[in-house]
């Protein structure tokens, strides 16, 4: 990994894919902790409640709202900067690293998707 | 035929950029009123789309990066969703605007009101978007459009004064009856649909559907040089059919059974069954590309897993955003809204998504973390800057024009 690097360019906002390729959404926010001079990056933050809260402005603050609301204030998914393997284009994970399902997905495939015929089928 | 096929996403994203149903009844329209005096205003919206497809083509071979995932990645979560918001409304409208317009070329085939046709369409993409394989859909689609070649053997057999059309071309007046807000309402409204933000991200996406690697640059680029052309190429047909055969007659185009007469004059039933043929790819082939857009646009930004080559299973939100659009369609439908003008309407739209889109693709081809040695050169440079300039001129223009002319009536 690089030492030193412009954290809004090369890590806001990128996608996040796994070592199988599998998409896990985007860098919404950082988790930076202060060490001496400078930040370092801690964790990765991705998913509705750190969108959210990053949009800010009202329609951010209402939506972070109605998440805290609907999910018993549900924190973000949080992947731990270790499991980072290498940045490009996409920020990639190493094999084995462990990231939370998103619930929303979950919940669409449980009660909607896979009720369709056909959901299992090679597109 | 292999050949034909590998530039079949090309093609399809053509269709949907230059006759989808929207853009069928304008050129017609156009050509009717303006004979061939807006021709350039094509020819010079293909060579943008083809400028900013080539770029975004690029950017997923060499990265694997989609339109949208770029657009996000370069203005931020704010900014990018106030585009995704524009982007997604240009493209829902169209979606919806080809389901009623199949329906309407229905009832004028089975004189069975559009009405009933809306819920049969609206299954029958989802079916497709559900079920079909991505490549089925673009070599279908893609091939089939090309039906509307008949548009330009029409023009042929009709035998028109070629000096006369040509005369047209470069005229650069605004022809009597006409007043010059409404030829700068038309040239903004053509313009703006061969610029279409959804064209981009259907290629891109597209690209990521077949694959596509460094290697396969070559491949990219012919589908642009093939695709784009090909679609202004049946523009202008269905234009200059129009301008020689419905422009004497006065007729005002306002359905697409006016667009198909000069193929019926000039071919007879045969030709109308190709040209029939032809609308239903087109418009059919249009609904799929406007339909997977949305779920790829809405996806990318926030980066589900999406596309055609996951189960759909595994790809829960993408597929819950398809079924979404194409439940949205009928409701919109029913309240009996025109579907031409609800094309029309998405010039509001396109004046905030146009620049959004267009410009971070230009940034992210000039990266060198994101491209390597396949950057930006300095033709594709020049050319992103000055369309750039030029879309989000007509964009905001489009505005005013739109109320001013009342789209275009006046």
């Amino acid at each position: 990994m690089p030492q030193s690097f412009d954290v809004v360019l090369t890590l806001a906002n990128r996608q996040i894919v796994d070592a199988d390729g599998t998409n896990h959404g985007k860098v919404d926010d950082l988790l930076l902790r202060e060490d001496g001079d400078g930040l370092v990056v801690d964790a990765i933050l991705a998913g509705f409640p750190a969108w959210s809260a990053r949009l800010g402005g009202p329609l951010g603050s209402w939506m972070l709202r109605t998440w805290n609301l609907l999910t018993d204030t549900r924190p973000p998914d949080v992947v731990p900067f270790s499991e980072v393997e290498r940045i490009d284009s996409a920020v990639h994970l190493q094999r084995g690293a462990k990231v939370p399902e998103n619930l929303l997905e979950r919940w669409l495939r449980e009660h909607l998707v896979a009720k369709i015929p056909g959901a299992g089928h090679e597109g | 035929m292999k050949k034909l096929l590998a530039v079949a996403l090309g093609v399809l994203t053509a269709i949907g950029g230059f006759v989808d149903i929207g853009d069928l009844v304008t050129s017609a329209q156009v050509g009717s009123r303006f004979g061939l005096s807006l021709a350039l205003v094509t020819v010079v919206g293909v060579i943008g789309i083809s400028v900013f497809s080539e770029m975004s083509g690029r950017v997923v071979a060499v990265s694997g990066r989609p339109a949208f995932d770029v657009i996000r990645e370069r203005l931020g979560a704010r900014l990018g969703l106030l585009n995704l918001a524009g982007s997604v409304a240009v493209t829902l409208l169209t979606f919806i605007a080809e389901i009623g317009g199949m329906a309407l070329a229905l009832e004028l085939a089975t004189s069975v009101h559009y009405l009933l046709w809306v819920p049969v369409f609206a299954v029958m993409v989802w079916i497709v978007l559900w079920r079909a394989k991505f490549q089925l859909l673009e070599n279908a689609f893609g091939l089939l459009g090309l039906a509307l070649l008949v548009f330009t053997v029409a023009l042929w057999q009709l035998g028109p004064d070629w000096s006369d059309l040509g005369a047209q071309v470069v005229s650069f007046t605004v022809p009597e009856n006409e007043t010059w807000v409404t030829t700068a309402y038309y040239t903004v409204a053509l313009f703006g649909a061969a610029m279409t933000p959804y064209a981009v991200l259907f290629f891109s996406s597209g690209g990521v559907e077949d694959a596509w690697t460094a290697k396969d640059l070559r491949t990219m680029r012919l589908n642009v040089l093939i695709g784009f052309p090909l679609g202004g190429v049946l523009s202008l047909s269905i234009a200059a059919c129009a301008a020689v055969v419905l422009g004497p007659l006065g007729v005002r185009v306002e359905h697409l059974g006016q667009v198909g007469m000069p193929v019926a004059t000039a071919l007879g039933t045969l030709g109308v069954v190709i040209a029939l043929i032809g609308f239903f790819a087109a418009t059919f082939g249009a609904a799929c590309e406007t339909g997977l857009s949305v779920g790829y646009s809405v996806a990318q930004y926030f980066g589900w897993t999406w596309g055609k080559r996951p189960r759909p299973r595994e790809a829960a939100r993408f597929h819950t955003v398809i079924l979404l659009a194409s439940l949205l369609a009928p409701l919109v439908l029913v309240t009996t809204i025109d579907p031409i003008t609800v094309t029309e309407f998405s010039v509001v739209f396109s004046a905030v998504a146009i620049p959004l889109t267009y410009f971070p693709i230009l940034v992210v081809a000039n990266d060198r973390g994101y491209m390597g040695e396949h950057t930006n050169g300095r033709l594709a440079n020049t050319l992103g800057s000055v369309y750039l300039v030029l879309v989000t001129i007509a964009a905001v223009a489009g505005l005013p024009l739109l109320f001013i002319t009342q789209m275009g009536v006046q």
